[in-house]
């Protein structure tokens, strides 16, 4: 597949840079910028397959020189970028251990709604330096969070324990990742970002949203999705025990079966 | 070399599973013990989620015990009256024992019950097994031959239901077997294991059947409680890993077959009491993973939407 990347790269950069997003009016809503970003990721599916131990993404995306001013006097303003990617939604339980006559069990969960399965955010800088604006745009948009929704309300100690330890855990297992310096601007208009994906990815649909900053102020944003799903063997066998259990059942028993007699008749032909 | 579980979502090394199959393969060629006590804990180590390893090992067991009690029905080893009341006894316990995984498993609780099933059991059985072969040694250091005590079983010839077990010599009450039965019914669902470790000295101590039928009947049993097990854990819970228990299979075969050919060349007692201190050493492992405090306190789970 490497051999691949190199060429596959190679076109996308011509292609953003030959194709710039179209030009839009300027708008006073910070939320809803002018410029709709072009992006393409490599690669643009995964596929996990028997093989699969996780995967290297790319993200692409051109940005319209326009919005970056600049003329024969002046040089041209300086983009920031921010990606939040962020895997399928699902109610998750966090456990905590407590000790009960001596040992460790799950005592007390706390269940948070639609948690990202996967959440990777990539910035060109440390978010703190582009500006107070781009954090607050971001947290209004609800990309600071792999929490969808707004968590904003009363805010509980005991479950910002719980979420500290979602995330910790999350971030074990590669879920989730906070990358200040995962973002390129080539030639301060060529986005470039890459991230990892583990093989404990959870399947479904992703979604990369890519926002752009000029001077603190949101210039241009885009999303693109990103399928995640088992094919092969592997999605075969996880849709028969998924919808069929009972048959899937039957057959593991009659597989084990067969196998069984099949070594038994060998070994005792010895 | 990776492979990638469909069920239990994770990415594992092909060569490890070969080799976790292979050595547990060994060990039962070489000693007749199912392995299953020893594989389930293995693959936790490994890092294969609890419930999936336990489910997944049980349709292991199925294979393994159906290879073993073909060699034993040539032999004629198979008492299949007292295997049927055994596996009456096995299908009720498996039903029960599959229901409590599920139900821990929904509250979160079912890595605990695991965990304590592994530490009870392989405590005792680990215990008793280097006791018994520490003693063995010794007895032969000394010169003396080892005497074997005949048990009594009194109490179970005076319970009702009688029944004649032509191939065991028996005629003994069906409660005690159906007793058994359920019993390693339940700990095949929440464990993971053929259970062979129990019914083997309950069926030569409790109903006094001859040696010489004991394990075949056993492993008889095994195949038609797995199986069942393996079917109820498919419908409740969908964790079972048809990949990942045709890979330990593999392993599982192999290793078997050189632990026989082992087993008839190497000195059994010594490697007896080896075995026993590798259960022991696994019961260990998993009884610090409840007591000492964990790093991370906090785990999750992720459900639908």
């Amino acid at each position: 597949m490497r051999f691949l990347i190199v060429p596959l790269t190679g076109l996308l950069i011509i292609l953003a840079v030959a194709f710039p997003a179209s030009h839009g009016s300027a708008d006073d809503d910070a939320m809803t910028p002018a410029d709709e970003l072009v992006i393409d990721l490599a690669p643009r599916q995964i596929d996990i397959r028997a093989q699969f131990s996780g995967a290297e993404m790319l993200i692409f995306a051109a940005i319209d020189p326009e919005i970056l001013g600049g003329s024969a006097s002046e040089a041209p303003r300086k983009a920031d970028v921010v990606i939040a990617v962020r895997g399928p939604a699902r109610d998750t339980v966090v456990r905590r251990k407590e000790r009960r006559f001596g040992i460790w069990v799950n005592a007390t969960s706390v269940t948070f709604a639609d948690v990202a399965g996967f959440y990777a955010l990539l910035t060109n800088r440390p978010l703190s330096d582009i500006s107070d604006g781009a954090t607050g745009i971001i947290e209004k948009l609800g990309l600071s969070d792999l929490i969808n929704g707004d968590e904003t309300g009363e805010q509980d100690p005991e479950r910002e324990a719980f979420h500290d330890g979602l995330i910790r855990e999350m971030r074990k297992s590669g879920l989730h990742l906070v990358d200040e310096m995962g973002v390129e601007v080539m030639g301060g208009r060529l986005i470039r970002a890459g991230f990892t994906v583990p093989a404990a990815v959870p399947v479904g649909l992703f979604e990369a949203e890519v926002l752009v900053f000029v001077d603190g102020a949101l210039a241009a944003r885009g999303t693109v999705d990103l399928d995640v799903g088992k094919i092969g063997i592997e999605r075969a066998v996880y849709d028969f025990a998924q919808t069929r259990p009972a048959l899937y059942g039957i057959v593991a028993v009659i597989i084990a079966l067969l196998a069984g007699w099949f070594a038994g008749s060998v070994s005792g032909k010895r | 070399m990776n492979i990638y579980l469909p069920i239990a979502e994770i990415s594992v090394n092909i060569i490890v599973i070969l080799a976790m199959g292979g050595m547990v393969g060994f060990l039962s060629g070489m000693f007749g013990v199912g392995g299953g006590f020893l594989m389930t804990p293995l693959l936790i180590f490994y890092g294969i989620p609890p419930a999936v390893a336990v489910a997944t090992e049980a349709n292991q067991i199925t294979a393994a015990s159906v290879s073993g009690a073909l060699a034993h029905w040539r032999r004629g080893g198979v008492d299949f009256r007292m295997g049927a009341v055994l596996i009456a006894g096995g299908a009720v316990g498996s039903v029960f024992g599959a229901a409590l995984f599920t139900e821990l498993k929904k509250i979160g609780q079912v890595d605990l019950l695991i965990s304590l099933a592994y530490v009870f059991f392989l405590g005792i059985i680990g215990s008793l097994m280097l006791w018994e072969s520490v003693t063995t040694l010794y007895r032969r250091y000394r010169g003396k031959s080892s005497r074997r005590k005949k048990k009594r079983h009194g109490w179970v010839h005076s319970l009702p239901l009688k029944m004649r077990f032509r191939k065991s010599r028996l005629y003994i009450s069906v409660l005690a077997p159906l007793a058994i039965g359920m019993l390693v019914g339940v700990l095949a669902a929440i464990m993971g294991v053929g259970g062979g470790f129990i019914m083997v000295p309950a069926m030569i101590y409790m109903l006094g059947m001859p040696t010489n039928v004991v394990v075949g009947t056993s492993l008889f049993q095994i195949i038609f409680v797995t199986s069942s097990v393996t079917f109820l854990h498919s419908v409740n819970t969908q964790t079972v890993d048809v990949l990942l228990a045709i890979m330990l299979l593999i392993g599982a075969v192999i290793g078997a077959q050189i632990g026989v050919r082992a087993g008839q060349k190497l000195q059994g007692e010594q490697l007896r009491a080896l075995l026993a201190l590798l259960v022991i050493g696994v019961c260990i492992k998993l009884a610090l993973g409840l007591i000492i405090e964990p790093r991370e306190l906090y785990s999750i789970a992720r459900g639908g939407h």
